[in-house]
């Protein structure tokens, strides 16, 4: 007499752990097959493959630290500007003291020091994790504004040459993706946010802070931005107002490419970030290299990219909605 | 659902290895040109067809074009897709000297000749061998141009007030900004200094070099001079209406631009019924033509000085450098084993008259400035780089450069 409604098989797919966990790797692989075929192998030949990697780099370090925030169902959108005053103060204390270590320790203390105001903000003012970043965002900007003008600031090139040739760039990101990787799948800094953002009252009944988990997730993400802000530096060798404009927007594209939930949660990965920022950058690598016009490749990516969000973003049914 | 997704990525990874082992036909191997822009807009475009019709035909090249790019990051990415693309030429229009040394020596280390679009030359990386120099706005004609401009209208004898918006003029004269914008605010400061005798408070490169906006105190009441340093035209505009509703200023200045100012000073112009000359740093496009032939509420022109710059002729001139190092004559395109610096002069258009001859220009194949004949004669062997630069001194005759083209 019960007339049970039978679950949609494809719907069952999309919800699924496996799918969410193998679909952004798998999109990552055919990209790559796709291209590497349409461009004779020069896609895949170990140079073109090393400048994937090396332009992967910087959203893929800030996106690993701000998936912490993204798995408690927050959004940061300072994670960019706060990465860019790192840079330009770091490089400035480099000038005033040629210090290479004070360089990168202060590269790191600022971003944690600039992240973790906005967690502070939040939780004591009681506003949104959005909000305030959307406000420190802009004050990280002026700022960035008025210590620089419309000058930029520079490391000497051969400093810049040594560090990238003695792959600093990668043992940056090597020992940075390996140390979240452990706390966010291994300890309970990853379970507690995770639970926080599939239901944050749940997992506040339980006995988990959600300040407490929310300010962690911001000292990690802020050690992400001073990272990402060195290897910045690195690549580039200077800083201006016009650096890396686009970090914090690419950085949740990357996120939510790589196989993040919107709604953070259980459906959280660390190296979303990772497997999103190689996804966005083969695509315009294997575009450039098939000499599609920059203003199709735009449109390209446009779409791309709406589609696929739309695809991996189906929320399963019961799954509480979060407040607000 | 793992077993297909097991055999779609085999699939796939079968495919691109057997794609690796396709080496390809490269006996007809064309040089590609990576060009990283900054432009946008008709202007781009115009040079994009001029890349497209006259230059690939002529030499036989390939391009490809970035998205519009603002910093040395960019620059870099985009060099390294270049590369990888098989580049082994770049132009580089990102024009912060940071920008400029990373970019040639990464071109250096992979073999890739690069020329850059910029007015100030980079003494850094001028010895590298793979970098041919730079090609853009000559700085200092720009600023020539500007005197000139200011010395005829301020030459009536009445006394006249400036608001100068001074785009990225700030330490353009030290690599940092645009040497153009610098030269240019220079060009328009001297010309008044000159014609009324005025006594600044500090050198003139200082006051070009000062991030504040505000006015310059001139020991003069009767003439003002407000000038506004930024790269963004939309905050200009905020910033600058309460200033030109004041009343005092009867001349404005865009060093880049200027069609962003037009409304408001219109409207400025409807509120007190006088007329503000704008004078502006453009380029020969529909936007130009249209400043030339609107008339605003005073009944005068919208525009009414033109400081032109042609993007094609400076982008024509690096793929004549380029061409040279491809044949391997780079050295024709060098002093003493260092990259030069060739300047494009602009030309003081003082009206829709002479302006509705220039914007014939660029409109076919023949009547780009360096046309495909052009483009053969100078890439030849036996001319250098003072060829070129000779030629550009003698186009920078507006009545010269109209003969040449049949316009006159």
């Amino acid at each position: 007499m019960k007339n049970k409604k039978k679950a949609n098989p494809i719907k069952k797919i999309l919800e699924s752990r496996l799918f969410s966990q193998l679909m952004p790797v798998g999109l990552l692989l055919i990209l790559v097959g796709v291209f590497a075929i349409a461009t004779n192998g020069r896609l895949v030949t170990g140079t073109s493959l090393k400048i994937i990697v090396n332009q992967a780099l910087v959203v893929a370090i800030v996106s690993t630290g701000g998936a912490f925030i993204f798995a408690s169902g927050n959004v940061s959108l300072s994670l960019g500007a706060t990465t860019v005053l790192t840079a330009t103060l770091s490089v400035m204390i480099y000038n005033a003291t040629g210090s290479l270590v004070l360089m990168m320790v202060s590269a790191v203390l600022i971003g944690v020091v600039l992240m973790a105001t906005s967690a502070l903000l939040s939780t004591a003012l009681g506003v949104r994790v959005m909000y305030v970043t959307i406000v420190m965002m802009t004050m990280f900007s002026a700022l960035q504004q008025a210590i620089l003008g419309g000058s930029t600031v520079a490391i000497p090139t051969a400093l810049s040459q040594s560090l990238e040739k003695g792959g600093f760039m990668y043992i940056a990101f090597g020992v940075f993706f390996l140390i979240c990787v452990v706390l966010f799948h291994f300890t309970d800094i990853g379970r507690s946010l995770r639970f926080i953002g599939t239901n944050n009252l749940c997992a506040e009944q339980t006995g988990i802070s959600k300040k407490k988990y929310l300010l962690i997730a911001f000292i990690i993400a802020g050690v992400g931005c001073g990272i990402g802000a060195l290897v910045a530096v690195v690549r580039g060798g200077s800083v201006g107002t016009n650096t890396l404009t686009s970090l914090n927007m690419d950085c949740m594209l990357a996120l939510v490419l790589g196989g993040m939930s919107i709604f953070g949660g259980s459906k959280s990965y660390v190296y979303s970030g990772v497997i999103g920022a190689l996804t966005v950058i083969v695509l315009n690598q294997g575009l450039t290299m098939l000499q599609v016009d920059s203003t199709i490749i735009q449109a390209i990516r446009g779409v791309a990219f709406l589609a696929l969000v739309t695809l991996s973003q189906v929320r399963p049914k019961g799954l509480p909605a979060p407040e607000g | 659902m793992k077993k297909i997704l097991a055999i779609v990525l085999a699939l796939v990874m079968v495919l691109g290895l057997a794609a690796c082992n396709n080496n390809g036909d490269n006996t007809n191997k064309k040089h590609k040109i990576g060009i990283a822009t900054v432009h946008t807009g008709e202007n781009w475009e115009i040079v994009k067809t001029y890349l497209d019709t006259v230059v690939a035909p002529t030499y036989g090249w390939e391009f490809v074009v970035s998205e519009t790019l603002s910093d040395a990051n960019g620059l870099i990415a985009f060099m390294e897709q270049c590369y990888a693309a098989g580049c082994d030429g770049f132009i580089n229009m990102v024009t912060s000297s940071d920008a400029i040394i990373q970019g040639a020596t990464k071109a250096q280390e992979w073999g890739m000749w690069f020329v850059t679009e910029n007015s100030a030359y980079v003494e850094d990386v001028a010895g590298l061998s793979y970098n041919l120099g730079h090609c853009g706005a000559g700085p200092e004609a720009v600023g020539s141009a500007y005197k000139k401009a200011f010395e005829e209208y301020l030459s009536d004898g009445q006394p006249h007030s400036v608001i100068l918006f001074e785009g990225a003029a700030v330490g353009g004269d030290k690599g940092q900004g645009a040497a153009s914008h610098f030269y240019s605010a220079v060009g328009v400061l001297e010309a008044f200094q000159e014609v009324y005798g005025l006594t600044y408070e500090a050198p003139i490169a200082d006051l070009v070099n000062n991030q504040n906006p505000g006015e310059v105190k001139t020991n003069n009441p009767d003439v003002h001079i407000y000038l506004y340093p930024g790269r963004n035209p939309a905050d200009a505009v905020t910033a600058l209406s309460p200033v030109l509703q004041s009343g005092t200023y009867d001349i404005f200045a865009a060093v880049f631009s200027f069609a962003a100012f037009t409304n408001a000073i219109d409207e400025v112009e409807k509120a007190s019924g006088k007329d503000i000359k704008i004078v502006g740093t453009a380029q020969i496009e529909k936007q130009t033509k249209t400043g030339f032939e609107t008339k605003d509420s005073t009944g005068d022109t919208v525009l009414n000085s033109a400081i032109l710059n042609d993007l094609s002729i400076a982008v024509g001139t690096k793929c004549i450098m380029l061409r040279h190092a491809f044949e391997g004559r780079a050295d024709a395109m060098k002093e003493n084993g260092k990259g030069v610096f060739l300047g494009v002069r602009s030309w003081a258009v003082n009206g829709a008259d002479i302006y509705a001859k220039m914007e014939k220009l660029n409109t076919t194949p023949e009547l780009y400035i360096l046309s495909a004949d052009q483009l053969e004669k100078f890439a030849k062997e036996g001319t250098t780089w003072k060829d070129l630069d000779n030629f550009l001194e003698e186009v920078s005759d507006i009545n010269k450069l109209l003969s040449l083209k049949g316009l006159n």
